[in-house]
């Protein structure tokens, strides 16, 4: 018999009986059958806020209580802690802001971050920066090097945009010069992204943050961001994200690295055709006096360098000469000179077999600009270098001569077929100038790619043959 | 035996480079059934006739229209090996554009797009999905592709201009209840029965790869990659007549070709 002062009232599956000092009984599917008693909503409150300040969390219980008291709202079918809460007037955990401590982290008052903010970043200089004039502002990178505590409590709470927006509003925007969702158009960047990736620039190595120029450097950011920031591109990988962006398959963009190495060989194989045909023919050329055969075995060339410590090979070998050939788009970076230094410098390092290294050649090419910085300084240690420029003229005339006096010698050539000699000067051109390089390493162009190694090395193997058994 | 003893073709100075062009009249090409209906109705190719039927085409002056066909090297971004074109002015002029190796593929893209750029109607067979797309993709990957102009392919760059008779075939044939049964509507169908012809002993279009592969790689001599270009060089010509036909059959009776 149930108390005269309880009410019971129908909540769809559910019913409650409501108890005279406010306390329920929950009755229905999934509960026992003597029903589940929760105290009054009041005891409750009471309970989680007594919990939040003591433990800044609420316990099982509470949370148990809370499940329950749900099921006495209209339409619930399961327990929800959170609308049980709303329901009886419980506030939600306090969230954290720069003024409370935490596990012993620092903290700052926000009118102590908002000084040292305007300290670093003085008034009138802002002012005249967000105006366009011309002002040195200092970076944020420099501002957390500076007050790094302070930079710390702002990102521990928050985005550092957010802190410094409200302080000096559009400042963040211009001085961290990382785009915002808002200036990210994917259209843009696509069409962006697939005029780089056809001109050959790799997007997709890690040098390129360091290395890239300024335009590779906005893209990988772009896709970065969105990468963090757009839903859609939350899950991919980098790589898949441009897929998505530009429709280019995955595959293709990964075997840019393919392409790059197909063509440092036909670098390699037009150095060797020149030197091989020069010999067989008996041109002369400006930098070797006693042209030998050109050995590519690695067994002959292997090295040993930096004092004994490490094995290199060498691209070529003639005679005691090492032969080294670059070709690219890209400038040298301080550490691949020093490399170079150590590798080539003459009378320093050893072939494997144990002859010293009396002389090195480093035949680049590529536009000067890539090299001047690497050219002074192998200039130094000894090191004899031969510009692109230097190289082509040389390979005109043996070109020439080649169509003078071997066309048909050459034409013969049935595997891969050959059309007309100047093909070989052809493929130099496409290699040294770092457009067609661009285009040259793409998927696309495997065919190409192995078109003109075959054809450079047969080329090559008949000036092998005229020079071992003679016309 | 080499291609220019098989063809008796001429070669073209095209830009720096060489490229390996064949030339020749509607007369030189055998392609019986598709010939003979094309000189009955050459009427029907001229501007006012094409207009009519072609509303798109009201808009060029009248000059020269270029019926345009490929040849590749296999799926997806594989190279083209050869490009035929059907010029049609006041004569009739059909040429092959031949890349004999992959190192000739630049010379050729940068021929085709001279050729369609210039032209005042370019017409194709599934060219809005097959011969412009990957004629826009090989341009792209050697980076030929016109870039201040503000178009990303060929057949925006071509716009009204492109007529695509794989339309009008799908359409004009699904209708007519002769041919319910047809399997695809490949060019080679499509002309057996307008025209009621056969090709005997031509090349497949799947060795054609192959073949191409084999002719650059020198494992086999020149006359298989002869049959190749004579069978572009067909295709072209059955082009031109598909759309004498397509602008001949409002006048037609029932029933006869």
């Amino acid at each position: 018999m149930p108390h005269p002062s309880t009410t019971i009232t129908e909540n769809g599956h559910y019913t409650i009986r409501n108890h005279a000092r406010g306390g329920k009984t929950i009755y229905g599917p999934h509960l026992r059958k003597r029903g589940v008693y929760i105290p009054s909503d009041e005891k409750i409150r009471k309970r989680g806020l007594k919990e939040y300040n003591n433990n800044k969390k609420l316990s099982k219980t509470t949370m148990t209580y809370l499940g329950y008291r749900s099921l006495a709202e209209p339409n619930i079918t399961k327990r929800e802690v959170n609308i049980a809460r709303k329901a009886i007037g419980l506030r939600g955990p306090k969230r954290k802001n720069s003024l409370e401590h935490n596990n012993g982290e620092y903290y700052i008052r926000p009118d102590e971050i908002k000084r040292t903010i305007t300290s670093f970043w003085k008034h009138e200089k802002v002012q005249r920066y967000l105006n366009g004039q011309k002002q040195n502002l200092p970076r944020i990178v420099d501002f957390e090097k500076q007050f790094r505590s302070v930079y710390n409590c702002i990102i521990r709470t928050g985005r550092f945009g957010d802190t410094l927006e409200s302080i000096y509003p559009g400042l963040y925007a211009l001085l961290s010069k990382r785009t915002n969702s808002e200036t990210i158009n994917p259209r843009q960047l696509a069409e962006d992204l697939k005029f780089t990736l056809y001109t050959g620039n790799n997007l997709l190595t890690r040098g390129c943050l360091e290395k890239g120029t300024p335009e590779e450097k906005r893209l990988k950011n772009q896709i970065l961001f969105m990468m963090h920031h757009f839903p859609k591109y939350r899950k991919l990988s980098f790589c898949k994200s441009i897929t998505k962006l530009t429709g280019i398959p995955e595959s293709e963009l990964k075997d840019i690295s393919n392409g790059i190495q197909q063509c440092a060989q036909i670098g390699e194989k037009i150095t060797q055709l020149y030197f091989t045909w020069a010999l067989a023919t008996g041109l002369k050329n400006p930098w070797i006096t006693n042209l030998g055969i050109y050995e590519t075995e690695q067994s002959r060339t292997a090295y040993i360098y930096d004092s004994q410590k490490h094995l290199g090979i060498a691209d070529r070998r003639i005679g005691d000469l090492a032969i080294e050939v670059k070709i690219g788009k890209r400038k040298f970076s301080p550490e691949s000179i020093d490399t170079l230094c150590s590798k080539y410098t003459p009378n320093e390092n050893r072939w494997e077999s144990g002859e010293i290294i009396p002389d090195s050649f480093i035949f680049f090419h590529m536009d000067e600009q890539f090299h001047s910085l690497a050219s002074p300084v192998l200039k130094n240690v000894g090191i004899r270098y031969v510009k692109k420029e230097a190289f082509r003229p040389e390979l005109i005339n043996l070109v020439n001569l080649l169509e003078k006096d071997y066309s048909s010698e050459i034409l013969d050539i049935q595997m891969p077929r050959i059309h007309k000699v100047s093909s070989l000067l052809d493929i130099y051109e496409e290699i040294s100038d770092p457009t067609n390089l661009g285009f040259l390493m793409m998927n696309k162009l495997r065919d190409r790619r192995e078109f003109m190694l075959d054809l450079l090395n047969e080329v090559i193997s008949l000036g092998e043959h005229r020079i071992n058994h003679g016309a | 035996m080499e291609l220019e003893e098989i063809l008796g073709n001429k070669i073209k100075i095209f830009g720096e480079n060489q490229l390996f062009v064949v030339e020749r009249t509607l007369d030189e090409i055998k392609h019986p059934g598709v010939i003979d209906y094309l000189n009955q109705h050459k009427s029907f190719l001229k501007k006012e006739k094409l207009e009519k039927r072609f509303h798109s085409l009201k808009q060029i002056p009248e000059k020269e229209i270029i019926f345009y066909d490929i040849e590749t090297c296999g799926l997806n971004d594989a190279p083209i090996s050869m490009a035929s074109f059907l010029k049609l002015n006041h004569s009739i002029k059909v040429e092959c554009a031949f890349a004999r190796d992959f190192l000739e593929e630049k010379t050729l893209l940068q021929h085709i797009l001279k050729t369609l750029a210039s032209a005042n109607a370019v017409v194709t067979y599934n060219g809005s999905s097959f011969d412009l797309d990957r004629t826009t993709k090989r341009l792209r990957a050697y980076g030929l592709f016109p870039k201040n102009e503000g178009h990303t392919t060929l057949r925006t760059l071509l716009g009204h201009r492109h007529l695509d008779l794989l339309t009008f075939a799908r359409d004009l044939i699904s209708k007519d209840p002769e041919y319910t049964s047809l399997k695809d509507y490949s060019l080679q169908t499509v002309e057996k029965i307008l025209f009621k012809t056969h090709r005997e002993k031509e090349i497949t279009g799947k060795r054609i790869p192959e073949a191409y592969r084999d002719f650059v790689s020198g494992k086999k001599d020149a006359s298989e990659i002869a049959d190749v270009i004579e069978h572009n060089l067909r295709d072209v010509v059955t082009l031109s007549a598909l759309l004498a036909y397509f602008c001949e059959a409002p006048y037609r009776t029932r029933g006869s070709p």
